[in-house]
């Protein structure tokens, strides 16, 4: 009775479901429509007609000011677009971001932006977004190996990449520490196997041969500000001939002020000094202090996955960055802050959620069917020529 | 409910196929079908694989009434161990390096619970902690890379062709064989066990074995699809795998009510409950308060409460 | 008596037993340490305290750093908005709206703590978020500097002082605590007496629930800071506390102090940890040491009484030889 009472169940499930999935909607190859989504401030000319589209970025929403300001970048380019793009957070793991893919090519996106942690993931990744017919570009990296770049290059359905020297970034963070006379550091990071960080860690570890500098001690993988400020009071405690704490990276919030406030409240603050890579959220204070004396970094961590975003949207929209539809490759160059009035100013980024790379006009300057002269190099020279301030 | 008396259904037997059931119509309606599609499956598949083997292993675990906390990391040093092997002698090398290493580190966890007597959550949370600093030393802190041609090993008829064995070799195992029926007796009442003369500790450390060699497996999956093998590789396993062996109906203290169909039932409800929530676009934070409800709801509802005179 | 004077003096000088051989191996690790090692253990003991509340009643909870985290955060928000009453009592409202949450659901869907704890560090974590995007800035809550100086180094030590005589008073004068340590001990035996062991381990969970606030009011003044997690990573937090109080209760064999032996045993693993971090070693280092320090702890203490047994036998046999 119990066997029967459950095939009935399982057989009206099947039927149910069959006729779920004969019910879904099917959304026609070149939808195309006039306008804004929900026309408020729109910006689409009425000759543009943008395909509506998703796609999904692998960022959270809220946490560092860095990620709302792509939130609120995201906004306008959903409103001049007709699109939308999603925040689907995923580990940045090889086995989270193919779930990262699947899923949503599941659930029907159109494009997609990666941060893959090592190039092995990419020929998935090639296979599974051409077989789906979806746009995809990596943001934060690029493809270091050969074989995988000209496999993954060869795919009409990627786009291309927007990077930083992140072994550079370490390196001059290194070297300038080496120029002040620093002779021991104490290292914050990410857990190893961040290849961000790792790679900065060459780079530091270049320098640190360089000029005869120690690291006496790392701390690893925080999710609290008060993590920081545990490791920062016991290498305090443990070296009182430290020179510096220098973060290659960190991605939970508060990290660098919890370190500020430890050396201050420690009473080190005239021996012991902050160093970065990314620039903290309340720099300026921390420039005040006197305790942050170098930062390098990207005006602002998102705006290289924006770039990486504007590549699908125009790739999706059939009007790829080159014409021949093979992937662009653009670098984003760093730049240090050393003193407190730079800081105050891009404080006014880094501390702004609402900060907007491009306005309106110039959002459309990024955009083929608004400016068909953009492609890889003029886009290269808009990415050089961005001056935040 | 009267209807489900008179035909002799228990409804707490039949609640978790119920639950899946209800999850995969809702979904399929909601998603608008999306959630059968070739490529969602495809996925659900490829994340699934390793909630549904991990479960397998976890039901003689919980059968016996003991735990492995270490499983994630069990997978994380197998995956490292098998990129060496893979990178230094051959891919297939890498198939019976990672099986091996996973099945020694089951050994080891088996030894420490039996002879050591510390609580099974204990001891294998000691050994967890041992394998996170394992992993990075046989990585040298950073992600190691397989040869390219690993990832032409994980085929579509790899996956189901693993899955199907695994089902249909662990229902066996569990429900027909000897061992299965000591694995219930032990969580049953061990003391009864040793007095009819059966040596538990052996069944203990075998039930460790068959866990450590699945998550060995698990590892060499991991390589073969992702290429690579990284320190937070099989991070998130065992959280996902309890959730999902609880969620099934696997009772933790075991005994004789474990099916092991539940380990089967829990892995997919988990994986369809994620996969639709994915394709609907729900955020991170609303997809875990879901999840943490359902979880709460269906073992509130299936728990056996009958059999155990005290609830711990 | 003077072999238990001994072990027991034995016992508290244990820290600073272990401070003496890394004070003499580890350059940079001396006098000056002690402050931040003291300071670093409070929020651990907090916790550990939450958790010794429900451990020897045989229950298992994973779920006090979730409860901790929602009540910084629900301090923290209500700390910026009316000021230090308001950072109070957010924090107790926070931690004890976790406690009854956990409480209720054990007490009414009547199944293991161990699946409730899971369950509702799921759904804790996912709220706090939550709270955190919808009346703060994003899921990171910052107080400003004078309010985190209520409870920073050293009024956290005031803070613990506290807790840890409000728990000795719970546990070892009042008829509750005797009653949790009994369900632990013979659940059946006490249900037969007639007690309520439902309402004993409900009050075990809502008291756990008053630990956590103190944890709460340590982990947001400590930096000022506190962000929300997800995907389980508070459980990641409790582990550490979980092998301190899981050290005390081996300890609490020797002198019967429990938040003393919590506070010794949260005190020598930052000391282990801070000497390492004074000896330059790395994370995996630390790990392996940590995991190997548990077994061995545990390994010892589960199995005294084999090893008095050999120990025992072995002199049997000496006499038996010397007698033939």
């Amino acid at each position: 009775m119990k066997k029967r009472f459950l095939a009935l169940l399982v057989s009206f499930v099947l039927v149910v479901t069959l006729s779920a999935g004969c019910g879904s909607e099917t959304t026609p190859a070149n939808t195309s429509s006039g306008g804004t989504q929900d026309g408020s401030g729109s910006t689409s000319d009425d000759t543009v007609h943008f395909k509506e589209y998703t796609i999904a970025v692998p960022f959270p929403e809220t946490g560092l000011t860095s990620f709302e300001i792509m939130r609120s970048n995201c906004d306008l380019l959903e409103n001049a677009t007709n699109g939308k793009i999603i925040n689907a957070p995923s580990d940045l793991t090889p086995d989270g971001v193919l779930s990262f893919v699947e899923s949503q090519i599941a659930a029907g996106v159109e494009g997609l932006i990666i941060c893959p942690p090592s190039d092995s993931v990419l020929p998935t990744v090639t296979q599974l977004c051409e077989e789906a017919g979806v746009y995809w570009g990596i943001a934060l990296r690029s493809i270091s190996d050969p074989e995988i770049k000209s496999l993954v290059e060869a795919s009409p359905y990627y786009v291309g990449n927007c990077y930083e020297d992140e072994e550079q970034a370490g390196y001059e963070c290194g070297k300038w520490m080496g120029e002040q006379g620093y002779k021991k550091i104490a290292v914050i990071s990410q857990a190893k196997g961040d290849t961000t960080c790792d790679t900065r860690e060459v780079g530091l570890a270049r320098a640190c041969t360089e000029f005869g500098i120690t690291i006496v001690g790392e701390s690893r993988g925080h999710v609290q500000a008060s993590d920081a400020t545990a490791a920062t009071e016991s290498f305090l405690a443990a070296n009182p001939d430290l020179d510096a704490i220098f973060y290659v990276g960190s991605a939970a919030s508060g990290t660098h002020e919890a370190t500020v406030k430890a050396i201050q409240d420690a009473g080190r603050g005239d021996d012991v000094k902050m160093v970065t890579i990314d620039f903290p959220d309340q720099m300026e204070a921390n420039f005040e202090s006197g305790i942050q004396v170098y930062a390098y970094a990207l005006s602002c961590l998102t705006f290289d996955p924006y770039i990486s975003l504007i590549k699908v949207i125009n790739s999706i929209q059939g009007t790829p960055i080159n014409e021949d539809g093979s992937p662009s490759s653009n670098t984003m160059s760093m730049f240090a802050i050393d003193n407190v009035k730079t800081a105050r100013e891009y404080q006014t980024i880094t501390g702004n959620p609402a900060y907007k790379f491009f306005d309106e006009e110039g959002v459309k300057q990024l955009l083929k069917l608004f400016n068909p002269d953009l492609d890889e190099v003029t886009l290269q020279k808009m990415i050089d020529e961005y001056k935040p301030i | 409910m009267s209807f489900l008396k008179k035909s002799n259904i228990n409804f707490r037997t039949i609640f978790p196929f119920l639950g899946l059931i209800i999850i995969v119509t809702l979904f399929a309606i909601l998603t608008k079908g999306k959630l059968f599609s070739l490529v969602s499956l495809r996925s659900i598949m490829n994340d699934g694989i390793y909630v549904l083997l991990g479960t397998i292993g976890f039901t003689f675990l919980f059968a016996m009434g003991c735990m492995d906390f270490s499983i994630g990391y069990n997978m994380g040093v197998s995956c490292a161990v098998a990129c060496v092997v893979a990178n230094t002698f051959h891919i297939y090398a890498a198939i019976p390096a990672a099986i091996l290493t996973g099945l020694c580190i089951g050994i080891v966890n088996g030894i420490v619970v039996t002879k050591t007597r510390i609580m099974p959550m204990i001891a294998t949370m000691g050994m967890m902690f041992i394998l996170q600093g394992g992993v990075l030393i046989i990585l040298n802190g950073s992600v190691l890379q397989a040869p390219l041609s690993m990832t032409g090993m994980y085929t579509n008829p790899l996956k189901i062709f693993l899955i199907i064995i695994f089902i249909i070799g662990g229902y066996v195992l569990f429900e027909m064989t000897v061992f299965g029926r000591v694995a219930k007796a032990i969580g049953a009442c061990p003391e009864a066990v040793r007095q009819t003369g059966i040596n538990a500790d052996k069944y203990k450390v075998i039930a460790y074995v068959i866990m450590g060699a699945i998550a060995g497996l698990l590892g060499f999956i991991s390589l073969a699809r992702t290429g690579s093998a990284t320190n937070s590789t099989g991070v998130t396993l065992m959280f996902n795998v309890m959730n999902a062996a609880l969620l099934g109906g696997v009772p933790m203290t075991g005994g004789p009510t474990t099916k092991f169909r539940g380990a089967v039932l829990g892995a997919l409800t988990i994986s369809f409950l994620s996969s639709g929530m994915t394709i609907l676009r729900m955020s991170a934070q609303n997809q875990q308060l879901v999840k943490g409800i359902i979880f709460l709801a269906a073992i509130g509802i299936c728990f056996d409460r009958k059999n155990m005179k005290v609830i711990k | 008596m003077k072999k238990k004077l001994t072990t027991v003096v034995g016992v508290c000088i244990l820290p600073f037993l272990v401070f003496t051989i890394f004070y003499f191996i580890a350059d940079g690790f001396g006098v000056h340490t002690i402050p931040i090692i003291i300071s670093q253990s409070m929020i651990p003991t907090a916790l550990g305290l939450a958790m010794a509340c429900i451990m020897p009643a045989g229950l298992m909870d994973f779920s006090p750093g979730a409860r901790m985290i929602l009540g910084a955060i629900v301090g923290g928000l209500m700390g910026n908005a009316i000021g230090i009453v308001g950072l109070i009592l957010g924090a107790f409202l926070g931690a004890m709206i976790g406690g009854v949450a956990i409480a209720l659901l054990y007490r009414y869907l009547r199944i293991p703590s161990m699946v409730v704890s899971l369950g509702v560090v799921l759904v804790m974590e996912a709220l706090s978020d939550r709270i955190g995007i919808l009346f703060g800035r994003g899921s990171t809550v910052q107080i400003p500097a004078n309010l985190a100086s209520f409870a920073n180094y050293p009024k956290n030590v005031l803070f613990v002082l506290t807790a840890c005589l409000i728990f000795y008073y719970v546990t070892y004068k009042t008829k509750l605590g005797c009653l949790i340590q009994a369900t632990g001990n013979d659940e059946f035996m006490l249900k037969s007496m007639g007690v309520n062991v439902d309402n004993v381990k409900f009050k075990a969970f809502m008291l756990s629930g008053i630990f956590c606030f103190f944890g709460a009011m340590m982990q947001i003044c400590y930096s000022g800071t506190v962000q929300a997690l997800t995907n389980m990573g508070t459980m990641t937090m409790v582990f550490k506390p979980m092998m301190g109080v899981l050290i005390a209760m081996q300890l609490v064999k020797v002198f019967d102090n429990m938040p003393l032996m919590i506070f010794i045993g949260q005190i020598v693993i930052q000391t282990v940890f801070n000497g390492f971090i004074a000896m330059g070693w790395t994370d995996n280092i630390q790990n392996i040491v940590l995991g190997v320090f548990l077994l061995v702890v545990m390994g010892v203490s589960e199995n005294t009484g084999r090893m008095a047994e050999v120990r025992r036998r072995r002199m049997v046999r000496k006499e038996t030889k010397v007698q033939v």
